[in-house]
């Protein structure tokens, strides 16, 4: 039966990694032009920025069905089917959150497999200790704002949820000014990342899986609840 | 456990507070194929919503096969014995007929692949076909196969023959009294097409503004209801107050059409004893019973 569900989100989901590769590619391959002139941590926000939307698109939280490509007003008539099915809601969010969230370190990975490449031919070289410590503060920290994007889909009408997770990153952004450093993910991802040989921010990271947590759990209560 | 496959108890349901449901009662007897009526906005829908778990009630209850359709740990019990097609027969627009059947099958263990097979053949089911390119009428189609195929013992269907041609009707009317025929599938579906309801419902239910107004065994409904014509002689006045049980009347110059349903022989001994009056007596049809009954609540 799960193994269904994981079918059906790899369908809805396919579509919209396929961007996310392209949008990766794009960017390293505008790194690689940039060159030696690209200073390191140009290619820190560069992956952060692309991390931002690879979390809004490939979030989902199993009930709606999504569309690849046009989004369209209302649910899709086919979410009475998916819900007319003898599966928990929490099953159906729990495995549509965990496919998008492998593909988010499947992007992440490639990225920072792009980065590597990049070191190598004139960013400067990298650590491997300092690009692998990279990689996961950017899946740590990422997991809190995908999780942002699943719970946004909760209740976001799908025409409106790309903008609406947007405006959400936006305010956590801004919210983070606020937030003392050793919680910061975006300070963790930036300009604290081990990739310009900073230690480890454990904080942000255990900080940013506590809030992916809040958020999962938020999106079970509303979809637990929700009519539709 | 209880006769009825189906059973709500003054079931209430408003939305943005407009009352859709107002102390629904509704019995579905098992074995049954019940036809659910009602005009647009009377409440088919919230109902159906309702006893499949995608809505919560105001108050009163709502069980299936004895269970509370409310609670989600039941309701996932009930739906895994039941066959669902929705109003709008929308289904995943990235998947294909095949992998549609594929998926489902996976959900429903006692799946029926020889069914499977028999309606892939008699309706003619493109395999390979992307559901967006399917016709209204061949997504009904698949949406039937889906629900027959599941071994459900109850199907839950919203305007089953909706966007079909009169051919394809006559195969899905077929095809459900078949289904029900042959096993202990119970039927309840909702639709506009009286004829049809008619043509293959055992029972049947009358939802107006939320309440049940007519409910029963469709044949004791068209013996219980009887059109009485009278013709009144010339300078007689039709009494005030006829025997209790005239549902309605209808005068047209020197004919009145009586609506009754119960007392009809009293009711006929009271028309006949008007001097110089005829009377005659017919059976109604089941679009008379409905139009009555909603144009008069």
């Amino acid at each position: 039966m799960w193994q269904m569900l994981i079918y059906k989100s790899w369908m809805e989901t396919r579509l919209k990694l396929l961007y996310a590769l392209l949008l990766i590619g794009g960017s390293s391959a505008l790194m690689f032009s940039v060159g030696a002139k690209a200073p390191r941590s140009q290619a820190v926000v560069t992956a952060q920025f692309v991390l931002l939307l690879l979390a809004g698109t490939l979030s989902g939280s199993g009930i709606k069905t999504q569309p690849a490509f046009t989004a369209t007003k209302g649910l899709h008539g086919s979410t009475y089917y998916t819900l007319s099915l003898p599966v928990a809601r929490l099953l159906l969010l729990a495995t549509r959150a965990t496919v998008g969230w492998l593909e988010l370190t499947f992007g992440l990975g490639l990225q920072m497999c792009g980065l590597w490449a990049l070191s190598r031919s004139g960013v400067g070289s990298i650590e491997p200790s300092g690009m692998l410590g990279h990689a996961a503060v950017m899946l740590a920290c990422g997991t809190w704002l995908y999780f942002t994007g699943v719970f946004m889909d909760t209740f976001l009408d799908e025409q409106w949820r790309n903008q609406g997770t947007l405006v959400m990153f936006a305010l956590l952004l801004w919210l983070s000014s606020h937030t003392p450093d050793a919680i910061n993910i975006f300070k963790a991802m930036n300009e604290a990342s081990p990739l310009l040989g900073h230690a480890m921010p454990w904080g942000a990271m255990a900080f940013s899986f506590g809030m992916a947590s809040v958020m999962f759990f938020a999106a079970w209560k509303v979809i637990e609840r929700r009519e539709y | 456990m209880s006769d009825f496959i189906i059973e709500t108890h003054q079931l209430t349901k408003s939305f943005k507070g407009q009352p859709a449901l107002r102390g629904l009662d509704l019995r579905v007897p098992a074995g049954s194929i019940f036809g659910f009526l009602g005009r647009n906005g009377a409440g088919k829908t919230t109902t159906i919503k309702t006893l499949m778990g995608l809505l919560q009630p105001d108050g009163g209850t709502a069980m299936v096969f004895g269970m509370p359709a409310t609670h989600e740990a039941s309701s996932i019990k009930i739906r895994q014995r039941i066959g669902f097609v929705t109003e709008d027969k929308e289904l995943y627009p990235y998947m294909t007929v095949e992998q549609i059947i594929r998926f489902t099958r996976a959900f429903y263990p006692k799946w029926r692949v020889d069914l499977e097979r028999r309606y892939l053949q008699l309706f003619e089911l493109p395999l390979k076909r992307k559901i967006p390119d399917l016709s209204k009428g061949m997504r009904s189609k698949l949406m039937l196969l889906l629900a027959i195929s599941r071994g459900a013992e109850l199907l839950i269907l919203d305007e089953p023959t909706d966007g079909l041609d009169p051919a394809a009707i006559e195969d899905v009317l077929r095809e459900l009294v078949r289904s029900a025929a042959s096993g202990d599938t119970t039927i309840f579906f909702s639709s506009h097409q009286l004829h049809e309801v008619e043509g293959i419902a055992d029972h049947i239910g009358i939802i107006d503004r939320g309440k049940m107004i007519v409910t029963g065994a469709l044949d004791d409904l068209k013996a219980q209801y009887q059109r009485i014509q009278v013709v009144l002689g010339d300078w007689v006045s039709p009494p005030e107050h006829w025997v209790d049980g005239v549902e309605h009347i209808r005068q047209e110059g020197r004919v009145t059409s009586i609506l009754a349903s119960r007392n009809v022989d009293a009711i006929v001994q009271q028309a006949q004893s008007l001097p110089g009056a005829t009377v005659e007596r017919f059976p109604v049809t089941l679009k008379e019973i409905f139009l009555e009954h909603v144009r008069s609540n």
